[in-house]
């Protein structure tokens, strides 16, 4: 029972209830004038006195303050709200069951959930529940009523991954016996709940007309009942009612891994797992990490309880999980493919899983073809390269660079080279066929320039790779000046994202007065400039050839045109280039990510390609090809292989589990949604304007009864003191 | 030409009457002891210088010795009596006293303060009279009296100016107490009694180190605290700005919520007055005007009172 005012806003006239005490303490305001001859001793005391105000006749005041409070209170419609009686189920003779099989019903039910669902088994899990109450509950119907069923999750799904509400019945049917079996038979998920989906489902199995829909759900996680709030109003606009079986799962506790990220690093990369505890206990937990060829690293994890509400407003909604978060090195020979994290929890299995891409770490192997040895070190493009590709040594450093002359480049092995470095090379003709090939099958080519370059020869042997035809190489500046300085780079470029924390500044650094030219960019190799001098001139540039990249330096290596080598961003710019080529870009594979439940689009090289799609377990999933597209839903949580038959993958797609079904917590509940959309559901008015100007009549009659005894009396008062005034003088006594 | 308007007139009369039934009511037929030359007492002889009255020869001694001597008596102590009249506006006030009543003229005889304190003063003067002793009057404040300064004198024709004086002040202005009574003393000039009669509407400083009794001939003053109860204890209920007759501003005032810090404030004042005086060496006596005037003339001539010729002298 609670109390509204449907006109609050009326109470703003509750400032009338000033009125009466104004006018009281007015009333005490001298009218009249009169000598007194002690004025010496009463302006002692003046001062305390302006203070004081007494009211007169306190009791008449307070009823005519009472009365026009209560005619405010009158005026705001004030409503007394009483709770309703629920109707008996399948009273309106059409009857809609919703099951909700998401993920989070595998939660072990509680006791007293299980109890009521007549399952007795310890195991049972909110779903086993929620089928037997359904089912027991289609039973019990009266004859005649007609019924349809839906799951919540399980149906085709969509891109947006909201589609899951799955029709089981075409329409409203009075076999119930059937739907009874048909909802003890429903399986469970690794899906989101898609209420939504579900209540817009019901909405058209009841075609507009009012009848019920029962719904079976845990109501867990934090946007469900936020999310269909506004299919809910239009239920319950078309006159139909929603009655919420809520089901309570044993605890709340359950770990989830929220997130993988994966960083490339000089000595192989590092892996950041973040895990979620929504639980009320701080536990320890451990996760394992199972990399691409089968290795496993495992760790602990101390995770905390999850917190309080952070704001006061929200005591009613859970607080933030614990976090915490763990760091893994990934060794740099590890090849790339979907990798795994596994956290061992009492809650949720179905969770315990995520995936995520591991790309090939560093490359192998870097073929290194000398063109210029050089009379000395400072002259000698390998001494450099060479340094800055394996600081540590190739074994530690993950980069064992094979250096050849431009005569052995049969030792070109495109199983074991990833980037193909041609430092001055004067002549590239007789190894343009074998780069061609190698780029074109996902190699990386770094072309850098020098005095040994010949423009035409490069621009005929080279010509369908590189990003821009070379024109002729030319001095910036005079020999003994300083030369020209390199723009800061644009950090969202992979290449140069390690240099975004104040990284750029050392670009300034690099000069080179002397730089190769070109021709303007090719646009068919999606070519382009990934750094420029402070002149406007091309210093590295791109083009993607193929699965391949080729990247051309305008200037050079060692110290012939420039600093570069002897400049603090040079190792780390070359290391960031070699790992880019070698990992990212030497991969054949495209990765792709999604969730259970949520359609796949996944883009295929050529339009004729019909690729199957390899599931987890090894079997097939279904998928379609439409538009160049492959689509397909996965059920279940794992790597994805989408290949044509005897080929390498085309793309690998890691699939988890929907996020916010780890969190079993409630986040409101069904009732209360569907109260705030129409109270009238839940409770009775009852109008107390009327009741309100009755009383404030019966006290309207009182004030004035107080009000003439009132009057009589300060009458009497004023004639004994003429009397007096009349005596004093010998003057006719009054009336 | 001196005129009497006939309300001065009607109100000599009254005075008169009343202190006829007061002094009667207090001290019936004192005046018949009063016999001239029965209070002189013999004390020595002196020789006889030409210029002496020869009223006093001792005609006897002449006759025996051939010597005049002149027979020499206790002096009479005639100690005069003055009457200090406080006329200021403030006493216009008290009982049924109001603006209206105060703004008009005289205030009644009865009840008002002013009423109170001449009816006492004519008393007194009468009571004096029939003494035989001399008796003065001065007015402090106050408008259309006939003279502000009636010297110490006997007589019913005396008797007769001071009631005059009495029926045609009006209350008004301030009393300026201090100042007066330094005045009276010079004009005195000899030892007197001072009998001032008096709401004390003034701040004390101003006048309670003029009562004190000193100097070659002191001057003995008694206080009569004229008092109006209802004034005092703020008994009037009804909310009015208060005005004081003497001047200033208005005070808006509600008696209701005033009441208990205005009393607490005249007990204190009350109190600290009576100190006051009788510190100084004069003496003290609370005049309500709700008390009859012969009751309070039989206060004064009792054994302490002020009147007392054993404690004049």
């Amino acid at each position: 029972m609670n109390f509204s005012l449907l006109s609050g806003s009326s109470l703003a006239m509750s400032l009338l209830v000033l009125g009466p005490l104004l006018a009281h303490l007015a009333s005490r305001r001298p009218v009249q004038r009169r000598a007194f001859g002690a004025m010496m001793l009463l302006r002692r005391v003046s001062r305390k006195l302006r203070r004081r105000r007494r009211i007169r006749d306190p009791v008449l005041m307070i009823l005519r303050m009472a009365l026009v409070l209560l005619m405010v209170l009158a005026a705001a419609h004030p409503v007394l709200h009483l709770p309703r009686q629920p109707a008996e189920l399948g009273s309106s003779g059409r009857l809609v069951v919703i099951v909700d099989n998401s993920m989070s019903m595998s939660a072990p039910a509680s006791a007293g959930a299980a109890a009521t669902g007549q399952t007795q088994d310890q195991s049972a899990t909110l779903l086993s529940t929620a089928r037997s109450q359904a089912a027991e509950s289609i039973r019990r119907l009266p004859s005649g009523v007609q019924v349809g069923l839906v799951t919540t999750a399980g149906g085709p799904g969509s891109p947006s991954g909201n589609t899951g509400a799955l029709r089981l019945t075409p329409t409203l049917t009075d076999a119930t016996k059937r739907v009874a079996r048909m909802a003890e038979s429903i399986p469970p998920t690794f899906e989101a709940t898609d209420l939504t989906g579900a209540l817009r489902q019901s909405r058209a199995l009841l075609a507009g007309e009012p009848g019920e829909v029962l719904v079976f759900s845990d109501e867990a996680g934090p946007t469900l009942l936020s999310s269909s709030l506004e299919e809910m109003e239009r239920l319950l606009a078309s006159g139909s009612t929603v009655i919420p079986r809520k089901l309570t799962a044993q605890n709340n506790d359950n770990l989830c891994i929220a997130s993988t990220q994966y960083a490339e690093g000089i000595e192989g990369g590092s892996l950041k797992v973040q895990v979620l505890n929504f639980g009320s206990r701080q536990v320890e937990a451990t996760l394992s990490v199972r990399l691409p060829d089968g290795r496993e690293m495992n760790a602990f994890v101390d995770l905390p309880a999850a917190q309080e509400p952070a704001h006061p407003s929200e005591t009613d909604l859970p607080g933030p999980p614990g976090r915490a978060q763990e760091l893994f090195t990934i060794p740099p020979e590890v090849q790339g493919g979907i990798a795994s994290v596994h956290v061992l929890d009492s809650g949720l299995q179905q969770d315990d899983y995520r995936y995520f891409h591991l790309p090939r770490v560093g490359a192998s192997r870097v073929l290194l073809v000398e063109g210029d040895p050089g009379a000395s070190p400072t002259r000698s493009e390998t001494y450099f390269l060479e340094r800055a590709l394996a600081p540590w040594g190739g074994k530690r450093s993950g980069v064992t660079p094979d250096i050849i002359g431009p005569a052995g480049m049969e030792s070109l092995d495109p199983r074991r080279h990833r980037v193909v470095i041609l430092a001055n090379v004067s002549e590239p003709g007789p190894l343009a066929a074998d780069l061609n090939a190698f780029v074109r099958a996902g190699g990386g080519l770094v072309i850098t320039c020098g005095d040994n370059i010949l423009p035409q020869r490069y621009n005929s042997a080279l010509g369908s790779l590189l990003p821009a035809m070379f024109r002729e190489s030319r001095n910036l500046v005079g020999r003994n000046a300083l030369g020209v300085s390199v723009q800061p780079p644009d950090t969202g470029v992979p290449f140069f994202s390690p240099f975004g924390k104040k990284g750029t500044g050392s670009f300034a650094l690099v000069h080179f007065y002397r730089l190769m030219t070109f021709e303007p960019l090719l646009r068919d190799r999606d070519s382009r400039i990934l750094l420029a001098m402070e002149n406007g001139m091309p210093l590295l540039l791109e083009s993607r050839v193929g699965r391949g990249r080729v990247l051309v330096l305008a200037g050079t290596v060692d110290l012939a045109w420039g600093n570069l080598p002897v400049q603090a961003v040079f190792v780390p710019l070359v290391q960031r280039i070699i790992a880019f080529l070698g990992a990212q870009g030497g991969e054949s594979a495209s990765f792709h990510s999604g969730t259970t439940g949520q359609t796949l689009s996944i883009p295929l090289p050529h339009r004729r390609l019909s690729p199957s799609v390899q599931g987890p377990d090894g079997n097939t999933v279904p998928s379609t090809v439409s538009g160049g597209r492959l689509l397909f839903t996965p059920r279940t949580p794992g790597a994805f292989i989408v290949h044509l038959p005897g080929s390498s993958p085309l793309a690998m797609v890691a699939v988890n589990t929907p996020a916010p079904e780890s969190d079993l917590r409630p986040y409101g509940s069904l009732k209360e949604l569907e109260a705030s959309v129409d109270p009238t559901l839940f409770q009775s008015q009852v109008e107390l304007g009327p009741w309100l100007l009755i009383t404030a009549l019966v006290l309207l009659l009182l004030q004035a009864l107080v009000a003439s005894k009132a009057a009589d009396s300060g009458n009497g008062r004023r004639h004994a003191q003429s009397v007096s005034t009349a005596a004093a003088h010998g003057t006719p006594i009054p009336e | 030409m001196i005129t009497w308007d006939p309300q001065a007139l009607a109100r000599i009369r009254h005075l008169l009457l009343y202190a006829r039934q007061s002094v009667g009511g207090v001290e019936q037929g004192t005046h018949r002891s009063i016999a001239r030359g029965t209070s002189l007492e013999f004390v020595d002889y002196k020789p006889y210088v030409p210029g002496d009255p020869t009223r006093n020869l001792d005609w006897k001694v002449w006759a025996r010795s051939d010597r005049w001597v002149l027979r020499r008596f206790k002096a009479e102590s005639n100690l005069p009596s003055m009457l200090v009249l406080d006329a200021s506006g403030d006493m216009a006030t008290g009982g049924t006293g109001t603006a209206g009543s105060v703004e008009a003229g005289r205030p009644p005889l009865n009840g008002s303060k002013h009423g109170y304190a001449i009816c006492l003063a004519a008393t007194i003067a009468y009571y004096l009279y029939l003494r035989g002793e001399p008796v003065g009057l001065r007015i402090l404040g106050g408008r259309e009296a006939r003279w502000n300064h009636v010297p110490p004198r006997k007589g019913r024709e005396h008797l007769g100016r001071i009631l005059a004086v009495l029926a045609s002040v009006q209350p008004w202005g301030q009393a300026h107490i201090g100042q007066n009574l330094n005045h009276l003393r010079s004009l005195l000039g000899r030892g007197a009694l001072v009998l001032l009669l008096s709401d004390l509407m003034e701040e004390l400083d101003t006048w309670i180190p003029s009562i004190r009794h000193s100097g070659a001939y002191p001057t003995d003053v008694r206080v009569v605290h004229i008092q109006d109860r209802g004034e005092l204890s703020l008994s009037n209920t009804d909310p009015a700005n208060l005005f004081s007759p003497e001047g200033g501003t208005d005070l808006p005032l509600d008696p209701l919520a005033a009441r208990p810090a205005y009393r607490r404030e005249v007990e204190g004042w009350l109190a600290q007055v009576q100190f006051s005086v009788v510190q100084q060496g004069a003496r003290y006596l609370s005049a309500p005007t709700d008390l009859s005037i012969s009751h309070l003339l039989a206060r004064l001539v009792s054994g302490a009172s002020v009147l007392n010729r054993e404690t004049w002298s």
